[in-house]
């Protein structure tokens, strides 16, 4: 199968939070943004992001691990959390603030729902779809029109 | 081939887990470890803060370890007996090895001062201070010296619990090495706000008491305190090595890039040794996660017979100080210039946010950031790929 990611379009957000509480309910069975894989990020009143795993490849986050907890499954990167120590390099590295710690230090990071992502199905206006990987937009980083996936071949780093 | 581990923190953890999968037969493995099952001290603050039980701070993986069969001794090694390549345990006598992997990792330091000593003056480093710390009185006051990212990290998970916590520092900004300004005066700034205090260009001289702390004295000022925690760094745990005629250099081991000491068939990684800085290839000491694990990989691959060598690291830090989101990837200005570079720093705000490019000669060097939403996404990514681009 053709890989997929979630695409977001922030404009059409409107913070109504059914994403937020649906992955967190998915996850733990619980409501509580803790726990959820995706953050809404809201300043003075503007929702300015919506945080969450583009599923990059090649993937900063993988590549910066040092202890073999995250890889790439499938098309998809997952975390292993037995191997997780919580050292956070992935966390400052991810390009889209998408990885997060919840209670007592576990991570949290998106893994699409193993293919049916709780989010997508919630979301009221089309702001998150789930898509086929090659026709994720175009998005504005560093000033420059090119994708966080193309900047990464340019420089041939897995 | 028979492979010794001494040290179950990180560092030897990991070092098993890779030898075992790169190919190493888990009958062979040895894995000496005085403090058993094996955690995570990146949780310690976390678990503090979150009034969570300690089982949080266990790494699942000694699990899978112990499954394949990797033979665990809980014993301490008392002496290395390298003509015969021995080494001595407390309970279990001698066991020989083909290759030995040091992992004693680090011990915490303290200062030399008058009052060390007392009761209540402690350190933030194992479980054992943790579960000391779970157990203080909400309201104590509670002084730690130290503004770096340990000292930072409980100062804020103890004022959270409502401890009246005061944060000496000796340099002039927080963070000292990690952030410069302004993003220090910032954090700084924040922490105020949320009321903690804190004194920097501020030298603790004395912890006054009769059995237990009462006072501190520091810069010639004396406040009154309950508890006292130093998180003044760490220092390599190497007594094991000393005389053995391993190559060591202020107290941790010399390696190679391929993690090997000077002595053949002998490695050593994590808060024990040295490593390398990948943008000066300077020899540093960092003990972090992080380069212990690097390190460990290495070693692993060159212990299963695929040679394998390390330019050096370049660090990767995310901390959460009490809602703030601490990000630095690469060198700090301060770093930088303490390794013998001329760095400038070129920083700009928006909303919330806060960052910087430490620049050498044009080129990036470093980035470091801080964030005040919910907010965590950056540039150090960026950064990140172009030292790697450059430097590799
Ligand atoms: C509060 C805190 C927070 C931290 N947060 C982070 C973070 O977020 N990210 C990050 O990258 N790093 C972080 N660090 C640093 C990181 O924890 C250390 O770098 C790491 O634990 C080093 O692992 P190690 O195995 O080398 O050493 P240690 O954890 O010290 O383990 C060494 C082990 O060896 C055992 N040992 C020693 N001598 C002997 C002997 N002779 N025989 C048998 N066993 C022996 C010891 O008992 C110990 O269990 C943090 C450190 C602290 C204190
Ligand atoms: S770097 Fe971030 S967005 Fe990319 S795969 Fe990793 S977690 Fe997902
Ligand atoms: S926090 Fe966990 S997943 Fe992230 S880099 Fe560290 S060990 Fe890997």
């Amino acid at each position: 199968m053709v890989k997929h990611v979630l695409d977001i379009d922030l404009e059409k957000c409107n913070a109504c939070m059914r994403c937020v509480f649906a992955c967190s309910l998915a996850r733990s069975g619980v409501i509580d943004e803790r726990q959820a894989m995706i953050t809404i990020v809201i300043e003075k009143g503007v929702v300015v992001d919506i945080a969450v795993c583009r599923h990059c490849d090649p993937a900063p986050c993988v590549n910066v691990c040092e202890f073999d907890a995250l890889n790439v499954e499938n098309g998809r990167v997952v975390l292993d959390q037995s191997k997780c120590t919580t050292c956070k390099a992935c966390i400052s590295i991810c390009p889209f603030g998408a990885i997060r710690e919840s209670y007592g230090g576990e991570l949290v990071k998106c893994d699409l729902c193993g293919g049916d992502p709780a989010c997508v199905r919630v979301c009221p206006t089309g702001a998150i779809r789930y898509m086929p990987a090659h026709l994720v937009k175009m998005r504005r980083v560093g000033g420059v029109v090119r994708t966080v996936y193309e900047y990464l071949e340019t420089i041939g780093r897995g | 081939m028979k492979t010794v581990i001494i040290g179950g923190g990180i560092a030897g953890l990991y070092t098993t887990y890779y030898l075992v999968k790169y190919g190493y037969e888990p009958s062979n493995i040895v894995l000496v470890a005085a403090e058993w099952p094996p955690y995570s001290k990146h949780r310690l603050a976390e678990i503090l803060r979150e009034k969570l039980s300690i089982d949080y701070a266990y790494i699942g993986l000694y699990n899978m370890l112990l499954d394949k069969g990797v033979k665990i001794l809980q014993d301490v090694a008392t002496r290395l007996d390298i003509s015969n390549k021995t080494v001595v345990l407390k309970r279990n006598g001698g066991i020989t090895y083909d290759n030995l992997v040091i992992a004693t990792g680090g011990k915490p330091f303290i200062p030399p001062l008058k009052g060390t000593e007392l009761k209540n003056v402690m350190t933030f480093y194992d479980l054992e201070d943790l579960k000391k710390l779970s157990r203080i009185p909400r309201t104590a006051r509670v002084a730690v010296i130290g503004a770096g990212l340990v000292g930072l990290s409980v100062a804020t998970a103890l004022n959270r619990l409502g401890a009246q916590v005061t944060v000496y520092e000796l340099m002039d900004d927080i963070l000292p090495g990690v952030i410069d300004r302004p993003l220090s005066t910032k954090l700084e700034k924040y922490l105020v706000s949320k009321g903690i205090k804190i004194r920097t260009r501020s030298r603790v001289e004395e912890i006054k008491g009769g059995k237990t702390a009462r006072e501190i004295k520091a810069s010639g000022r004396i406040e009154p305190v309950d508890i006292v925690v130093f998180a003044t760094g760490v220092r390599p745990n190497t007594e094991l090595v000393g005389g053995s005629g391993i190559e060591m250099l202020r107290g941790a081991i010399k390696i190679g890039r391929n993690g090997m000491t000077s002595i053949y068939g002998i490695y050593a990684t994590g808060d024990c040794a040295l490593s390398y800085d990948l943008i000066t290839e300077k020899e540093v000491y960092r003990p972090l996660g992080f380069v212990a694990a690097h390190y460990a990989r290495i070693i692993a691959r060159n212990i299963t017979g695929t040679r394998k060598e390390t330019r050096g690291i370049v660090p990767t830090i995310y901390e959460n100080i009490g809602g703030a989101h601490i990000v630095r990837v690469g060198l700090s200005l301060k770093e930088a210039e303490s390794l013998g570079l001329s760095p400038t720093i070129r920083c700009e705000e928006a909303l919330s946010y806060a960052s910087c490019t430490v620049l050498q000669d044009q080129a990036p060097i470093g980035y470091e950031a801080i964030g005040f939403s919910n907010r965590i996404k950056n540039k150090a990514w960026q950064i990140y790929y172009d030292i790697h681009t450059m430097f590799s």
